[in-house]
């Protein structure tokens, strides 16, 4: 009898842990707040990451572009910018954007500036 | 004894469990968000996103896409959290360009019909092939198309208006009545049509060096164009109201008549505005 009772005393707790939870998850889970820039959708990602890459394009300042690709991209700012490519192209961004945007991975990649030359 | 308990440890049981539960999922391990918009975005992230805008806004000089993009933020005032954050970047010199872009973009929301000149990218040596962004563009996951991007609206290449004229001393006059508690030098700036211009930048500098910036629009329940400094003793000041515009010198605290042959500190009203 006793072995029975502590078993349903588990029970009861797992019962009311699994019931806590899904409250918490699913029926009322925590408001959307306080969330970081990486947790941002995609379309919106590739619209900052275009914004930074025609910061970089007057600037040329890559360190400070690098930095600002990190807070969307945690695992490098070149994924940011190649995850925006693809984006770009989904959402048909301007030949111009997207070149925006190559010069920037360009850059990052190799890890040096563009050299400012006249397109003939 | 034991027996007599009955089914009440059932529901102490559950009660517990359900307490851990709740606790475990709205805090210690609370659902993790992915796909979300810039509104929800935590306060630090916001500034950064802000201050991506304005200085884009710089680049593109496109006004709606500016302000569609903020927008996506859902400030209750964005023109005054533009300015707050404008002036907050002012201590350091380095965010002196992202201040003015800032303030800038402040003006963009309170005037959205504002033209400003883009800044000029530097040439890149990319020639604009589409098969060059082809090759560039490594095999990842492809992330999930939305909807709203399509409502993201794109850039014009349209050649953008320059700001337009300096602006200039329309009155100087000495506050007395009623006497400042303090006194300041008090700055409204209007354009061309005598609209408040808020976000306008304001340089004030001393004889024996220092130079301090400030913006208008701090105060939007004296005037959007309104802004304010408090003027030392002793101290002559020259203001200079944006880029380009009128110095104004030999600015100090005027003496008010206390009513007794005495004298007490004033302040000074300035009007700015676009030819």
């Amino acid at each position: 009898m006793k072995r029975t009772r502590l078993f349903g005393f588990l029970f009861v707790i797992l019962l009311g842990l699994a019931a806590g939870l899904s409250y918490g998850w699913i029926l009322n889970p925590a408001e959307v707040r306080n969330t970081s820039l990486d947790s941002l959708r995609s379309d919106y990602q590739a619209d900052y990451v275009l914004m930074v890459a025609e910061i970089f394009a007057v600037d040329q300042d890559l360190p400070a572009a690098a930095q600002l690709l990190k807070h969307v991209s945690p695992v490098g700012p070149s994924r940011a910018v190649q995850e925006s490519l693809i984006t770009g192209q989904q959402l048909n961004y301007s030949i111009q954007e997207m070149l925006t945007l190559a010069g920037l991975e360009i850059a990052i990649n190799s890890e040096v500036p563009l050299l400012a030359q006249e397109t003939p | 004894m034991n027996e007599k308990r009955g089914a009440w440890y059932l529901l102490t049981g559950l009660i517990l469990g359900l307490f851990v539960g709740i606790v475990l999922s709205r805090w210690v391990i609370p659902v993790q968000y992915s796909n979300t918009e810039p509104y929800s975005l935590r306060d630090s992230d916001r500034k950064i996103y802000r201050a991506v805008i304005a200085q884009a806004y710089m680049v593109e000089a496109d006004t709606n896409r500016a302000l569609a993009r903020l927008a996506l933020l859902r400030d209750a005032n964005p023109s005054e959290v533009l300015i707050a954050q404008a002036q907050n970047l002012l201590g350091s010199q380095d965010n002196e360009q992202q201040a003015r872009a800032l303030a800038l973009l402040a003006a963009a929301v309170n005037q959205p019909s504002l033209q400003i000149t883009p800044l000029a990218p530097v040439p890149t040596f990319l020639t604009p092939t589409p098969e060059h962004l082809s090759t560039n563009t490594p095999t990842v996951e492809t992330p999930t198309r939305t909807p709203a991007a399509t409502n993201t609206p794109r850039p014009t290449n349209t050649p953008q208006a320059t700001l337009g004229a300096p602006f200039v001393l329309e009155e100087q006059s000495i506050v007395c009545e009623p006497l400042p508690a303090m006194p300041l030098l008090q700055i409204t700036i209007l354009n061309a049509a005598g609209e408040p211009v808020p976000g306008m930048k304001i340089e004030i500098s001393q004889p024996n060096g220092g130079v301090e910036t400030f913006y208008t629009g701090l105060y939007p329940e004296i005037s959007r164009g309104y802004a304010d400094y408090e003027m030392q003793p002793g101290m002559v000041y020259a203001i200079r109201v944006g880029d380009a515009g009128q110095l104004i010198s030999n600015l100090s605290i005027p003496a008010c008549d206390n009513g007794s042959g005495g004298s007490l500190p004033g302040s000074l009203k300035l009007v700015f505005r676009q030819p």
